[in-house]
């Protein structure tokens, strides 16, 4: 950016305008300065104009009462509280239906076939004392990909649960007015 | 009653009506209403001067305040306090500016002067509104410069954090917005005088 013309004589120009002194108060000799340079006389037209605006302006400018603006923003600040507590709990339902949806496919695509094996192949009601299955079978059943399945979308579900609580418990504890340093 | 049982509809009108103590900002009635009490009529009249929007300049004012007493930077003093919230101000206006307002904004209406040079009832009515006339056909960042030095007083180093300029640019950036307003107020005064 080119350099902008300046002038050492512009602060004594603004000192006068500050106190509302220009040109009342300039001496002739900063007077017959100004008129020949075009910086200062650029800064005491302007600045003396724009002071002279905003004084006015800020005399006349009528502003709401501060209880006014305080209250207003208050009702304003929990409004975004709620509205941000409002935001994880709906990603938790849409993400908990999602789950839900998921976990059910899953469990009736691979572990309907496996409970309705189990049911077909259960061991008929006896009076004597059934004997204790051997390991191999305990080990066979344990590793099905059926039973798997089924513990994963059970589990897939608990934990969503689980989060659902956990989120619904801290957008509550955002909604509730904080008792902080500043607060009344 | 508890947000996780309701509906999520129903949240924002519970927690408005659950919330009966204040919300916690980062300074308190007292404190808030002597910082507004001192700034208030300066912002407004900056953002009116940025908006040339009466009604504009009040919404801006309510959300301006809003956001100071939201943000919680580290504020030593009254000084950084008015140079973060004239910031905001700023920053609303631009931003108000980029999303195209519904609202024209930058237009200046000048509602509360009178329209024409010949109504005025003395010199420095006239001179006050040849000088409104000429700052509304200046640009934005223009009218915040020429507004915070001259209205304001504020130094080069807070008109270059509040405008968003390098503290370096402030000093021409400054020297051209005088020179285009002089010239303009030049203009007005010939017109007045044929």
């Amino acid at each position: 950016m080119r350099q902008a013309p300046a002038c050492p004589r512009e602060s004594d120009v603004l000192d006068l305008v500050w106190i509302d002194q220009w040109p009342a108060r300039a001496d002739a000799e900063l007077r017959a300065h100004v008129a020949r340079c075009p910086v200062c006389a650029d800064l005491a037209v302007v600045s003396a104009a724009v002071a002279d605006l905003g004084e006015a302006a800020v005399a006349d400018a009528s502003v709401p009462d501060a209880s006014v603006v305080w209250y207003r923003a208050q009702v304003q600040a929990r409004r975004d509280l709620a509205r941000r507590a409002a935001r994880p709990l709906l990603a938790m339902q849409v993400a908990a239906a999602l789950i839900a949806v998921v976990s059910l496919a899953i469990a009736w695509r691979w572990g309907g076939n496996w409970i309705v094996d189990r049911w077909a192949a259960r061991p008929a009601l006896t009076l004597s004392m059934p004997s204790p299955p051997a390991w191999s079978n305990w080990i066979a059943f344990a590793v099905s990909p059926g039973l798997a399945w089924t513990l994963v979308a059970t589990l897939a579900l608990a934990l969503t649960i689980l989060a659902a609580f956990y989120i619904a418990q801290i957008a509550d504890r955002t909604t509730e007015p904080p008792t902080g340093r500043f607060g009344r | 009653m508890s947000t996780r049982n309701a509906a999520i509809a129903d949240a924002e009108t519970i927690a408005l009506r659950s919330a009966e103590a204040e919300v916690a900002f980062r300074m308190d009635e007292d404190a808030f209403r002597g910082f507004y009490d001192r700034t208030a009529r300066i912002l407004w009249v900056y953002l009116r001067r940025l908006t040339g929007d009466r009604h504009l300049a009040d919404d801006l004012l309510q959300e301006a305040y809003y956001r100071f007493l939201r943000a919680d930077p580290s504020l030593e003093n009254e000084s950084h306090r008015r140079r973060y919230l004239f910031q905001i101000a700023t920053n609303l206006v631009r931003d108000g500016a980029r999303a195209s307002l519904r609202r024209p904004v930058f237009v200046s209406h000048d509602d509360d002067l009178p329209s024409g040079a010949e109504t005025a009832a003395d010199e420095a009515l006239d001179r006050g509104l040849a000088v409104n006339q000429a700052l509304a056909r200046l640009g934005r960042r223009e009218r915040a410069l020429l507004w915070l030095a001259y209205a304001q007083g504020a130094s080069h180093k807070e008109i270059a954090a509040i405008v968003g300029v390098k503290a370096a640019s402030v000093k021409s950036l400054l020297y051209r917005a005088r020179r285009r307003l002089a010239s303009l107020l030049q203009t007005k005064q010939k017109e007045r005088r044929p």
